[in-house]
């Protein structure tokens, strides 16, 4: 990250005007976010690979229209850095995030549509030792308190996230992992807000209920009442 | 004092409290649930939860991209503008549409016992199943309407082209035939251009209908004098080759346009055409106008020819139009359809 410049807007600018290199240099910067967004939602490393790359195809040919001007779409407080970042960049990142939101909301449709399982994927995500091959390695960057979570229960955390229908998925992760907020997430998802609000809620319920079940992982100061 | 007993909230309550941890309920109803709060154990322990648990979510970790996400110069490369265009859900939409409009009309002109009488109820339902289409199609027509606006204007013959050549055909045969013409006019006045010419020098007028006035007549019944009354009160319906254009209209609406030609003693022609709008608020774009001619022309019978025999030749002559009319709105029905389905395998193959 350090190799470019922290100026989101000269580089949108310059991609905007077709400087693929500048585009690429947005790309390095948000990859990670935009992988972790597909990853939680896609459950699959494969999948998540590609939706995120298609989601940067996508926004380098839709990047004339990102005006930079809405950075309500991240809520203060939320994942990551998003309150630390101001206009463009919030604006940017959460514009990206809709467009991957969207590409995997897309796929698990069409996954549903037509359920198939993947044996490359499976061998992807299961090596011989049982473990996860999949790359969901802490970031350097995170917070301590961000990593103190044991691998077994970010993979019981995923796991519950997985077992959600894949609307309520697309909308918990973006909402309660991104800090995108209902309008973010409904221009996402294309649906209304009222929707948004009702899928989050019963998204919640669910997952609450699922970690229940996994009190002995939980930090003393995440035990659920029930 | 006994501790209060937790009671399981119910899901209203689970829903008002997911919305009161992301502050999106009203003021009132967020001072309501902070009063029940104050006094229920079991709502606040819900929300704890709640709030834990939202808290363990974000401290998820973000995972390192597994590679370099950045484009190559093939994956920048935009995609060829025809794909583009027969790829997006406009086309699909308005071909989907446009085929059951049409397929629609062929099967009403099939049931009615003659394909002249039913033609202004067929209309008047063809508009009504346009309008609803186009209003759940609305933007995707409106953007389509860019792409179809851009080619008329590059060539703003096309449209009258199309629609004058099909009427000019039909006119030349000898028996009553239906056209169909399918445009998208880029001015907000919809210009239904269809001169037939044929020999007999029919005047031709177009009629703008509003869409109230379109319900009255989806509910009129089935008889032609609500095109002589109409035309009737029009004055310029004795000239020859003569043309009104639709007035221009700010609302999304259905137009009809229908237009009555006066011909030889026993001939009745009838000419309808049907369009839908969906134009913006400014009306700066005409909308999909899906245009549906249908000209029933009768050959001209000698003024004598009063005779059962010769009512029953055009009688006759009248069906074997319908026929043929219903024949070709499904020919062309289908065709659209197939139109709508190739577009769709497009969009999935060029994902």
């Amino acid at each position: 990250m350090a190799d470019f410049p922290n100026d989101d807007i000269a580089l949108i600018r310059r991609a905007q005007r077709g400087d693929l290199d500048a585009f690429n240099a947005l790309v390095r910067r948000y990859q990670d976010a935009v992988y972790t967004l597909a990853y939680r939602i896609m459950d699959d490393a494969h999948a998540a690979s590609d939706a995120a790359q298609e989601a940067f195809i996508t926004a380098y040919r839709q990047i004339k229209t990102f005006r930079g001007t809405s950075p309500p779409s991240l809520r203060t407080g939320g994942h990551g850095d998003e309150a630390a970042l101001g206009g463009g960049e919030g604006a940017f990142r959460a514009w990206l995030l809709r467009i991957a939101a969207n590409r995997c909301y897309d796929e698990l449709r069409r996954r549903k549509r037509r359920p198939a399982v993947s044996v490359e994927s499976l061998a992807f995500d299961d090596d011989a030792d049982g473990a996860s091959a999949t790359p969901d390695l802490p970031d350097p960057g995170d917070s301590p308190e961000q990593i103190a979570l044991s691998r077994e229960l970010q993979r019981a955390i995923q796991g519950c996230i997985s077992a959600l229908q894949p609307d309520q998925r697309v909308v918990l992760v973006m909402s309660d992992l991104e800090g995108v907020d209902y309008q973010g997430i409904a221009d996402a998802v294309g649906v209304a807000l009222g929707t948004v609000k009702s899928r989050l809620s019963r998204a919640r319920a669910s997952v609450r209920d699922c970690l229940s079940g996994f009190g002995e992982l939980l930090p003393a100061e995440f035990r659920l009442n029930r | 004092m006994l501790p209060e007993p937790q009671m399981p909230i119910n899901d209203r309550d689970f829903d008002q409290l997911s919305a009161y941890l992301d502050n999106a309920l009203s003021a009132a109803e967020r001072a309501a649930l902070e009063r029940r709060l104050a006094s229920e154990l079991g709502l606040r322990a819900a929300l704890d939860d709640l709030r834990m648990m939202r808290q363990l979510l974000r401290a998820l970790p973000t995972l390192k991209a597994p590679r370099d996400f950045a484009l190559t110069p093939a994956q920048a490369r935009p995609r060829p503008a025809l794909i583009t265009f027969a790829s997006s859900p406009a086309v699909t939409s308005i071909s989907a549409a446009a085929a059951v409009v049409l397929i629609v009309a062929g099967v009403l002109l099939t049931v009615a016992p003659s394909g002249r009488i039913d033609a202004p109820n067929a209309v008047a339902l063809l508009a009504t199943a346009t309008v609803e289409i186009a209003e759940g199609e609305a933007s995707a027509v409106t953007d389509a309407l860019d792409q179809s606006a851009k080619t008329v204007e590059a060539d703003p013959t096309i449209a009258s082209d199309l629609a004058a050549n099909a009427a000019a055909s039909s006119v030349a045969q000898a028996g009553a035939s239906t056209q169909i013409a399918q445009f998208a006019a880029p001015q907000p006045a919809a210009t239904q251009i269809t001169r037939p010419s044929s020999p007999e020098g029919d005047a031709a007028v177009a009629m703008s209908v509003p869409a109230t006035t379109m319900a009255f007549a989806t509910n009129a019944p089935p008889d032609p004098a609500i095109l002589s009354g109409a035309a009737a009160a029009l004055p310029s319906l004795a000239q020859p080759d003569m043309m009104f254009e639709s007035a221009p209209s700010d609302a999304a609406a259905g137009n009809i346009a229908s237009a009555g030609l006066a011909g030889g003693d026993e001939a009745q022609t009838g000419l309808f055409a049907v369009s839908t709008s969906t134009a913006p608020p400014t009306a700066a774009r005409m909308a999909a106008a899906t245009a549906v001619s249908s000209a029933t022309a009768l050959p001209s019978a000698p003024a004598e020819a009063t005779d059962d025999m010769a009512r029953r030749d055009v009688d006759d002559e009248t069906l074997r139009a319908g026929d043929r009319s219903a024949l070709n709105l499904l020919v062309v029905g289908g065709l659209l359809g197939g139109v709508a389905l190739i577009t769709l395998i497009v969009r999935r193959l060029t994902r």
